[in-house]
């Protein structure tokens, strides 16, 4: 890889924003689909929805956040 | 005065550099997702809490009409529990009660006889849904893939009809 093909670090550091961008904003869309599913099912009387969306939504959600903490600490370190 | 050592206005609405961008701006989106994300975790912790304290509500009894004044095949629309309610007469006599408002948009839905196109069903005419007269449950269109009409009990008081309680959520009657 001669210089001129070596990726930047502005390059590199925004391929890997846009990233993380794609995968929290999948991430996302399925913690909403879990509450729309969940609220649903609660309305039709099915309790037992419920619990495991939450715990299932939340556990994305620490994905989510452990995904960005740990891309955003290699940008500071880099 | 010279304000040369300062930090220049626009520096303080503009803090990175051109080059940084779209760095930037895809980092505060995605710090935004997450915000969204820990919302709606919080939401389904809501529908989670609101499932858990499930108890059905006693609400005052109102007088529908009298048992002669709907004909078998007939429909009239009352008011039960703060929502619009149907109470239906199906040809053979029996009589039934939902609440109105369709499972999928809330409009309101009607009750369309035996002998019509399609046959005996509740109609919604927004987007042709159509639930059972006897249980509720969504037979065509969207309500199909949804929960079903909230059923109303119904007592007959000296002659009178009249709308006692809901049916709790699950239960379903026929």
């Amino acid at each position: 890889m001669t210089p001129a093909e070596r990726p930047t670090a502005r390059g590199t550091g925004v391929a890997a924003a846009g990233a993380s961008l794609a995968i929290v904003a999948t991430l996302v869309g399925m913690q909403y689909w879990l509450l729309t599913a969940a609220l649903e099912a609660s309305m039709a009387g099915e309790a037992g929805v419920a619990l495991p969306a939450f715990l299932a939504s939340g556990a994305i959600l620490a994905m989510a956040a452990g995904l960005v903490w740990t891309i955003e600490r290699i940008q500071r370190a880099s | 005065v010279s304000h040369r050592d300062e930090t220049p206005k626009w520096r303080e609405d503009f803090p990175y550099d051109a080059g940084e961008d779209e760095a930037v701006t895809r980092r505060d989106l995605t710090r935004f997702l997450l915000v969204a994300g820990t919302g709606l975790a919080a939401g389904s912790g809501w529908v989670w809490a609101r499932s858990r304290m499930r108890g059905e509500r006693a609400w005052p009894a109102v007088d529908v009409c009298g048992e002669g004044e709907i004909a078998p095949g007939a429909s009239r629309g009352f008011e039960f529990a703060g929502e619009p309610a149907l109470l239906v007469r199906r040809p053979a006599g029996e009589l039934v009660a939902f609440q109105r408002k369709c499972t999928h948009l809330a409009c309101p839905v009607t009750y369309r006889p035996a002998g019509d196109e399609g046959g005996e069903a509740l109609v919604c005419h927004c987007h042709h849904g159509r639930f059972d007269v006897g249980t509720g449950r969504g037979l065509a269109g969207p309500p199909r893939s949804l929960r079903p009409l909230r059923r109303i009990q119904l007592e007959r008081r000296d002659g009178r009809i009249v709308a006692i309680g809901l049916v709790p959520r699950g239960e379903v009657v026929g």
